[in-house]
């Protein structure tokens, strides 16, 4: 196909040369069902993509329309006017500056809590030998296929009987929010506990040779060593509390406690729902959620060239 | 009294696995000793014990006349070097080296002395703000044999360090870590299942097989003088060749060749009208025109199967009665395959083995 009499090292421009030849080369040598196959994907996950962005394109085209043109026809993509104010009226009808500032507070403390207990419970699992680990293990992986809608009432009752017999109340507190976070989290345990599996014996020992405990060890090799993998459940957790509804709407009352999902339901009455105010709101609940997948993006998308061991 | 004292030490690993049996050993300071044998024998097994790794089930290990057994990996005075480096990908080079001297709270200052002093010694000065990801495999090499030096210990534990490189690189770290032994003189236990790098690396050589030694001698007696049919047989390339014979009436038969039988054998008796195995080495032929024709007798013909060049001798592949052989001659001679090939052993290099226990007797 290509001749160089230069059987040396090749200069920069050779080189390109070849390569782009190659690139030609490989392209036309793609059998033609191949690239059909190929459009065909393409097409199907544009379709795809579009079907996802397209009620969140619908969400805040509805913030930014009155009430009155919600359900126009035919449906109008951009509202004409803009009603911007809608995102102001959010805050005058609820004190939802305060809900969200609730929320912040109860899902960093859900997820510190769940994060860190995970962690520690997993490396136990993964790293340790102890009677009844398998079947403790196994009891773990059966807790996650316990729905959480059955187990609510019975909490719900455990979490008022505890606040008599302390002769205090725990309903319309976070208590019962953010206490069981201290168990860490099933689904997290378990993914940790896998991803610990897979890190070689030999950094615990190179690091035991210099006199690091198990602890040490944990927080100076263990969980550097995972990011990726503690940034997801992270992220998981964060996500599940903020997006948490019937654990709140249970056990809080007072709207000065109320977490976003609570108080987005404010906007859907008996009969009657403020759509563009509920959507300027939802559209407020779900930016920090944007602002959170996409700076952390970098970390799910695994890299195969990230591990000191050959 | 030596250094580091190994007193009839086992191991066991559960309820039946015998990975070592009874290992006794001494090894001086400075010395270099490679622990060799195939895949399965225990030699990663023997190292940990001696690191702390693994808890030692029988037996005692001294170092500087102290026992050890029940003394902290940490105190042991012991650096590492792991197989797979075990370089951890979320620090820099300079902090992977550092990382074991943090460890022992060493003051901030100290370690920047010590890594850049280390680093100066490896020449991986340019390198110390990268992540291993960044570095190649022989680059990676050295940054453990960095974090194994940077501690300051007496004695050195390597296994198979260079099993992850190729052939190349493996000959060029092989002299550096040997360089670095003669700077440093640290005792060293290097572990290995390549013969080539025990042999040209070590003071002394422990074969193992099974959890027990075979045998202990520098690389010379290893291969001059093997103890019995599995070190004749791990040490050396090609590998020794060995052809069925038969004792009878003082002589030494193979097929329609006859040679007397050595007066040095070992209670020849016992082996009157068995099989034996007759063991010589490639380099134990001669295919030298004037030495074959002046032994008519003793010269064997047979057909050429196959020619590995090796660059300045060749490694010819043939028979005698049907059992094959390797011979080691000059690469001029110009052999194709196919050629009858005319050559001489050199009998006084013989060795012999019970067919059935592998002992030498002779
Ligand atoms: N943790 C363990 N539990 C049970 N058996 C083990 C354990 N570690 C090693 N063994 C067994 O002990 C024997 C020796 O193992 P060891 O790892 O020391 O071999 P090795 O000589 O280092 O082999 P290789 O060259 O493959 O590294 C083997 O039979 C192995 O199966
Ligand atoms: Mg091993």
């Amino acid at each position: 196909m290509m001749e160089y009499k230069n059987y040396g090292s090749l200069t920069m421009d050779q080189e390109r040369e070849i390569i782009e030849k190659i690139k030609k080369e490989k392209y036309k040598r793609i059998p033609l069902h191949k690239k059909v196959r190929s459009t065909i994907k393409h097409v199907i996950l544009i379709l795809v993509a579009i079907s996802m962005l397209l009620p969140f394109f619908w969400m805040v085209s509805t913030a930014l329309k009155t009430n009155n043109n919600v359900f126009s026809i035919p449906p109008q993509w951009i509202p004409r006017p803009a009603q911007w104010s809608n995102f102001l009226r959010v805050f005058d009808s609820i004190p939802f500056l305060r809900i969200i500032f609730n929320t912040v507070g109860y899902a960093a403390a859900v997820t510190f809590f769940e994060v860190v207990m995970s962690v520690i419970v997993a490396y136990g699992f993964a790293r340790f030998r102890f009677k009844w680990k398998k079947p403790l293990f196994l009891f773990l992986l059966i807790t996650i296929m316990i729905p959480g809608e059955i187990t609510i009432v019975p909490t719900y009752i455990f979490w008022a009987k505890l606040g008599e017999f302390f002769d205090t109340s725990f309903i319309n507190t976070y208590i019962p929010l953010i206490l069981p976070a201290i168990g860490g989290q099933a689904v997290h345990i378990f993914f940790m506990t896998q991803y610990f599996r897979t890190i070689p014996k030999d950094f615990t020992e190179a690091a035991y040779m210099n006199g690091a405990n198990s602890w040490t060890i944990l927080w100076k090799v263990f969980f550097p060593m995972s990011i990726p993998a503690v940034l997801t459940i992270t992220i998981s957790s964060f996500m599940g509390t903020w997006n948490a509804f019937l654990g709140p709407l249970i056990y809080l009352n007072d709207v000065e406690k109320f977490t976003i999902q609570v108080g987005l339901a404010m906007f859907q009455g008996m009969f009657n729902v403020n759509w563009p105010l509920l959507m300027a709101a939802t559209t407020i609940s779900v930016i920090p959620m944007i602002i959170l997948f996409f700076s952390f993006q970098k970390y799910f998308i695994p890299s195969n060239k990230s591990s000191g061991v050959k | 009294m030596s250094y580091i004292e190994l007193r009839n030490v086992y191991k066991v690993y559960g309820n039946d696995v015998l990975a070592i049996n009874n290992f006794n050993l001494n090894i001086e300071k400075n010395e270099f000793v490679a622990l060799i044998g195939p895949s399965g024998c225990g030699k990663s097994t023997l190292l940990r014990m001696i690191a702390g790794l693994e808890e030692i089930s029988y037996g005692d290990l001294l170092i500087d006349g102290k026992k050890m057994n029940d003394v902290h990996a940490k105190d042991r005075d012991i650096a590492m070097v792991f197989q797979n480096y075990a370089l951890y990908p979320h620090l820099s080079i300079y902090d992977n080296i550092a990382f074991g001297l943090k460890l022992r709270k060493v003051d901030k200052k100290t370690i920047h002395e010590k890594v850049t002093q280390v680093a100066k010694i490896l020449g991986l000065e340019e390198y110390l703000e990268k992540k291993p990801n960044e570095l190649s495999g022989g680059q990676r090499q050295r940054v453990a044999l960095g974090r194994a030096i940077v501690q300051g210990s007496n004695i050195f534990l390597m296994d198979e360090p260079l099993s992850n490189l190729d052939a190349k690189l493996r000959t060029k770290m092989r002299v550096e870590i040997l360089r670095l032994h003669k700077q440093l003189g640290v005792t060293t236990i290097y572990v290995t299942h390549d013969q080539v790098e025990a042999m040209t690396m070590a003071d002394r050589i422990v074969v193992l097989n099974k959890g027990v030694i075979q045998q202990v001698g520098t690389p010379t007696e290893l291969y001059s003088n093997p103890a019995n049919l599995f070190v004749a047989k791990f040490i050396g390339d090609p590998e020794i060749n060995l052809i069925n014979a038969t004792i009878q009436n003082g002589e030494l038969i193979f097929g329609e060749y006859k040679i007397p039988l050595p007066d040095t054998i070992k209670s020849g008796k016992n082996y009157e009208g068995k099989e034996i195995y007759l063991g010589l080495r490639a380099e134990h032929f001669s295919d030298d025109r004037l030495t074959v024709e002046n032994n008519p007798a003793q010269t064997i013909t047979s057909e050429i199967e196959l020619i590995e060049m090796r660059g300045d001798h060749c490694i010819i592949f043939t028979n005698i009665n049907q059992q094959s052989i390797q011979l080691k001659v000059p690469a001029d001679r110009g052999y194709t395959i196919g050629d009858n090939i005319s050559f001489v052993a050199n009998y006084d290099k013989m060795f012999l083995f019970d067919k059935e226990t592998g002992a030498r007797i002779r």
